[in-house]
């Protein structure tokens, strides 16, 4: 697969809606995207280039630039197995009103790793069917009134 | 008659602390539903308070089994960052250990699987098989379970003298035991009707719920990253991926069974072709700013590091996207099954708690 024509691909169909991309190492791409477009372009992405398998999907927190990041890694897996490409396609997410469309109509497997992420992070993730306590235990909030988000970076721990 | 609703665990069944919420209408299930998180202990925010080369020994923690393959997930995802190349002496020797890792882990899998099917002799055999690769691991690393041995940089310390015989010697009563576990076992036709047509999944499905290890494998994919994309010098060595089409209990377990086989070969092809030289660089402690992805084949699928780098001595993010996690839509299989044929399926699954909650 050429990196190099899904990143013009991307640009000619996206334009404005597609942030900052680049190459990192031999096979990752990263392409930032706007959440209004990101079902847009997860279904393109799919479609054309055939990424359909979720490795992680990982929340970040950068509270100085008051955003999140929703980092999704996907691959292709074929009968024939892993293909080497990586595209990590993030999501910036508003840190005060934190919400973001769900992926799963697309990428199924990533249901769990949004569950996840909502949880640990507090991030909505619009249209995912089960947004309940996942690795958390059920007292959790009543234990942490004023914070419940553990991986948020306003979240300390004690010593 | 109105479903029956119960809780499996989560007291410890053989594989950790797991809940599954079942309903039950008759002998049929219903519906199953995982609860994990009775192991949660928070690593990925712990390692964000800690620097890079301490977070080793807690983060192999998450599978003790398989601790090989989550410190070698980590450390290359740091050398990505540090932009290092790992000595050939030093990746052979990992490869080594992930391989030995591998047979311990699906040993003690196939133990389990014996005394849920009411095996005790495939309970007692396994476990005791498994002792003697415990004992190549600890002359190795001095440590019989979490070793601390694949470090950002390469290894802790060069191959004991006499490994390699001792090694040798092992694999080749192994590999008899081998013949064995499958007359009594994976042969016997006791096990064949618990397990065949049990817990099917489709190709299409697993792909599509994006599980991963001997769970994909027994779908008829035959996604392994060992071959996919090769690390740490896995391209320079034979490498057989057994695939099973069947989707069933038994695909998924003769997967597992015959990766036993072929971990072997791979420990006694490394062994012979061991490169001489260094055994590790130095790193730095502080990690240039960035990100970097690893993805290793563990003995349950495949294990993904994301790392990102503010520039300091500490991870600003640390992600583990491990095989049991993106195993757990495969609880669904259990849908329209026997209430007996549970344990199977479950165990089929080679799900590890720890390795899910983190």
């Amino acid at each position: 697969m050429n990196e190099a024509k899904l990143i013009d691909e991307l640009r000619d169909k996206f334009g404005e809606s597609v942030g900052i991309t680049e190459l990192m190492g031999q096979n990752e791409i990263i392409v930032t995207v706007e959440k209004e477009k990101v079902v847009e372009i997860a279904q393109f992405l799919k479609d054309t280039y055939a990424l359909n398998y979720v490795i992680s999907v990982s929340g970040v927190d950068y509270p100085e630039e008051n955003k999140f990041l929703v980092v999704y890694h996907v691959s292709s897996m074929s009968e024939n197995g892993h293909l080497p490409l990586v595209l990590a396609l993030k999501v910036s997410v508003d840190r005060q009103n934190p919400s973001t469309p769900s992926l799963i109509s697309i990428w199924r497997s990533a249901e769990w790793h949004e569950r996840e992420t909502w949880e640990l992070f507090g991030i909505e993730f619009n249209g995912h069917p089960k947004l309940e306590r996942l690795l958390l235990h059920d007292e959790w909030e009543e234990e942490n009134p004023n914070n419940q988000f553990p991986l948020r970076k306003d979240f300390l721990l004690e010593d | 008659m109105s479903p029956l609703y119960f809780s499996v665990g989560p007291q410890h069944s053989g594989s950790g602390h797991l809940r599954m919420k079942i309903e039950l209408q008759g002998d049929i299930i219903l519906n199953a539903e995982p609860d994990p998180g009775f192991v949660h202990r928070g690593t990925e925010k712990i390692a964000e308070t800690r620097e890079y080369q301490q977070n080793v020994p807690m983060i192999e923690r998450q599978c003790l089994p398989d601790v090989s393959s989550v410190s070698l997930a980590y450390a290359m995802a740091i050398e990505e960052l540090l932009g290092i190349e790992i000595p050939p002496r030093a990746q052979f020797i990992r490869i080594i250990m992930c391989e030995l890792s591998r047979i311990m882990s699906h040993l003690y899998w196939l133990s389990i699987m014996g005394i849920f099917l009411g095996h005790s002799t495939m309970f007692m055999w396994p476990f005791g098989d498994r002792d003697i690769f415990i004992d190549i691991a600890e002359k190795i690393t001095g440590s019989r379970v979490s070793y601390t041995y694949i470090v950002p940089g390469g290894i802790r310390y060069d191959l004991p003298d006499k490994i390699k015989e001792q090694t040798i010697k092992t694999l080749d009563y192994f590999q008899g035991r081998l013949k064995e576990y499958d007359a009594i076992f994976l042969s016997n036709p006791i096990f064949e009707r618990r397990t065949k047509g049990v817990g099917v999944l489709s190709q299409t499905d697993a792909i599509n719920l994006g599980v991963t290890g001997p769970t994909l494998r027994g779908s008829g994919v035959r996604g392994d990253i060992r071959k996919g994309i090769p690390y740490s010098s896995y391209d320079q060595l034979d490498l057989e991926i057994p695939v099973f089409t069947e989707g069933d209990s038994y695909a998924r377990s003769m997967v597992r069974f015959k990766e036993m086989e072929i971990s072997s070969s791979i420990i006694r092809h490394a062994l012979d072709n061991l490169p001489d030289g260094d055994f590790a660089v130095k790193t730095r402690k502080k990690v240039p700013e960035g990100e970097a992805l690893s993805r290793v084949e563990a003995a349950r699928g495949e294990l993904a590091c994301y790392i990102m780098s503010d520039g300091t001595s500490k991870p600003y993010r640390l992600k583990m996207s491990t095989p049991s996690f993106r195993n757990l839509p495969g609880f669904s299989l259990m849908k329209g099954s026997m209430l007996a044929d549970m344990p199977t399926i479950y165990w089929s699954l080679d799900y590890w708690p720890p390795d899910a909650d983190r």
